[in-house]
């Protein structure tokens, strides 16, 4: 692409009026089946989660001493726990917990991502050095097991667990937004902006960020897929959310004794089928928010 | 290349020393102070504030962090990693037994996970849109998907509760470990644990490999008559596993952290179950030891990737 051409394709691309695009986007994304049909199980998720109280006839913590670990009937649609707590309302309760830390977590580490991409991909020299090193410092500490470590230490609170799985998880994101940054930096709208003379904020803000964004829409999708799976182990292992917040994970504590994965599998398979269910329902939308936002795409 | 080697190990060194600052200012993050921890509340309790005071004094808690980092780092470097608060024992020794069992498990669930996935990949993608290939592509999907400890519960259920065929607890059955009773404990355990690797890497080798079967060079193979053996065996196959080796060393953290799961729940006694036990037991001189020595671990792993990848490619030449 020659600098003429360069120069023409900015009106060009302003021309195009904003709903437009964002209707052939999800166009795209709607023409991807498995991708609707994830964001359908989301959805129903999502809102039983929101509407739970209003909805359900038992409440997730009621204690129903009587009722202890009774099997699926016809009041308690998937049994009932060792404290006779409905499984069925603890399960759409726990995905308010599991949802939102795979979601708070996503968006921390993301933003970090994307600032320390940007950074070292734009400064380039000696600040890509140092941000480059930090980056591979930090990815040299196994995810899970520091996660399981800072969490223990900083104490397992909800908030601790979205904060610490943030900031285990960003360097993905931050090697690819870098690598975008050093192809983008050199088009010539880049240069054309720098040439009349865009600060390096604007340069990076309304220049560069917008072309990386789908990229880290893609990636911050599966970010989330990945926190929820996090979330859970830990919450299983007894070292995340502490009973009684009910989680996906915490819910599966107690199958790991024999008895109970023998004779009660309404414990267990529920919950596990729950997190096998969003977790693929969210990499489906990943993968139709990347062939619908996929700048790459929409060039050729 | 020995030139690349050496410059790789070079960059390794400051990057341990920063690994060994990092675990450090970890440690240090735990609420209340290494005394509060090492006691029994009771003792603790009957103490007078100068007794602590001078247990404080004793252990250099009351100096500047940077001042304790240097003496901790001092300590380290003559391989001493501190005493366990549990056991009383010499963390570097609490360690060095759980090593083994570790790599025993991972090392096993990677070469069934890779050659496994693999397998499935190739098949995948010479048999495209096959109902084989189909059913390959959901169950990866769902491999992906599905969380390793609830493999491991389904696991359990199957081979230890409805076909009680395999065992779930431990290494061995007795404390000998003939290696025929080993490998019958290690096969749950590593087979739970190879199944995410396995699924990345199925759908990996069927995107690489599709891609390769569609380029210029395997046409040209292909027009000059050569047999499909040789075509896919030797032009196709080779190319497309080559990013392998970058994917599987990426993958070892992963890896790693699903070893800390699959160990707490078939009791394996390597590094996973000692950290959570350790937490369990805020047996934080451990911890320490075995952050630093993971993270030093996964640092190797990479390094040997790299220089793995240099000699695996002719194309890449580092100066």
């Amino acid at each position: 692409m020659s600098t003429a051409s360069g120069a023409r394709d900015i009106p060009a691309l302003k021309a195009v009026p904003r709903s437009t695009r964002r209707t052939t986007a999800w166009e795209r994304f709607r023409r991807h089946r498995l991708a609707v049909a994830g964001l359908g199980v989301l959805l129903a998720f999502g809102i039983l989660a929101a509407a739970a109280p209003s909805v359900l006839p038992h409440g997730p913590n009621a204690i129903d001493l009587d009722h202890v670990k009774e099997p699926p009937s016809l009041s308690h649609i998937l049994g009932t726990d060792v404290a006779g707590r409905d499984v069925f309302a603890r399960i759409v309760i726990a995905g308010r917990v599991s949802m939102s830390v795979g979601l708070v977590a996503a968006l921390i580490a993301s933003v970090i991502g994307t600032i320390i991409g940007l950074v070292s991909g734009y400064a380039g020299s000696w600040v890509d050095d140092v941000l480059q090193r930090f980056t591979e410092l930090v990815m040299t500490f196994p995810t899970f097991f520091a996660v399981i470590i800072l969490v223990a230490l900083l104490g397992p609170s909800v908030f601790n667990i979205m904060l610490v799985i943030g900031f285990m998880g960003w360097t993905g994101k931050a090697r690819l937004v870098r690598g975008q940054v050093l192809s983008l930096r050199e088009m010539d709208y880049v240069t054309a902006g720098r040439a009349v003379g865009a600060s390096t904020g604007r340069l990076l803000l309304v220049h560069i960020l917008p072309g990386v964004m789908p990229f880290v829409a893609v990636a911050a999708t599966l970010t989330v897929a990945g926190a929820i799976i996090t979330e859970a182990s830990l919450s299983f292992l007894g070292l995340g959310v502490q009973i009684p917040t009910a989680t996906w994970g915490n819910m599966m504590m107690g199958a790991q004794s024999l008895t109970v994965l023998r004779s009660q599998p309404w414990l267990w398979i529920p919950p596990g089928l729950a997190i096998g269910s969003t977790v693929l329902g969210v990499n489906f939308v990943g993968d139709g928010l990347r062939d619908a936002l996929d700048p790459r795409v929409r060039i050729g | 290349m020995g030139k690349y080697i050496s410059r790789r190990l070079a960059i390794a060194i400051p990057m341990i020393v920063a690994i060994s600052m990092v675990t450090f200012l970890f440690i240090n993050l735990a609420p209340g102070d290494p005394i509060d921890a090492m006691l029994d509340p009771e003792e603790l309790y009957a103490m007078t504030e100068k007794q602590v005071e001078s247990l404080r004094r004793h252990y250099g808690l009351d100096k500047p962090l940077p001042v304790r980092y240097a003496l901790w780092l001092a300590q380290v470097v003559r391989g001493n990693f501190g005493y366990s608060y549990y056991t009383y024992d010499a963390v570097l020794r609490e360690i060095a037994v759980r090593v083994m069992p570790t790599v025993e498990l991972t090392l096993t669930a990677l070469a069934l996970g890779t050659v496994i996935g693999v397998a499935f990949g190739v098949v995948s993608a010479l048999r495209q849109y096959s109902i084989l290939d189909y059913v390959l592509s959901v169950a990866s999907l769902f491999g992906l998907a599905i969380p390793t400890f609830f493999f491991a519960l389904v696991a359990l259920y199957l081979f230890a509760v409805v076909f009680p065929i395999l065992p779930v607890f431990g290494m061995s059955t007795t404390g000998f470990f003939p290696l025929h009773d080993n490998l019958y404990h290690l096969i749950m355990p590593a087979g739970v644990l190879s199944l995410d690797l396995m699924a990345s890497v199925t759908r990996y080798t069927r995107t690489a490999m599709l891609e390769v079967l569609n380029s210029d060079y395997v046409t040209t193979a292909r027009a000059k008559g050569l047999s499909e053996h040789v075509v896919i065996g030797r032009h196709a196959f080779r190319n497309a596993l080559l990013p392998l080796i970058t994917i599987t060393t990426l993958r070892l953290p992963y890896l790693f952290g699903g070893a800390i799961i699959v160990e707490t729940m078939f009791s394996w006694p390597g590094m996973g179950l000692l950290a959570v036990d350790s937490i369990h037991a805020r047996d934080y001189p451990v911890l320490m030891g075995l952050t630093f020595f993971v993270a030093v671990l996964v640092l190797f792993s990479n390094l040997l990737a790299d220089i793995m990848y240099a000699y695996a490619d002719p194309r890449i030449r580092y100066g």
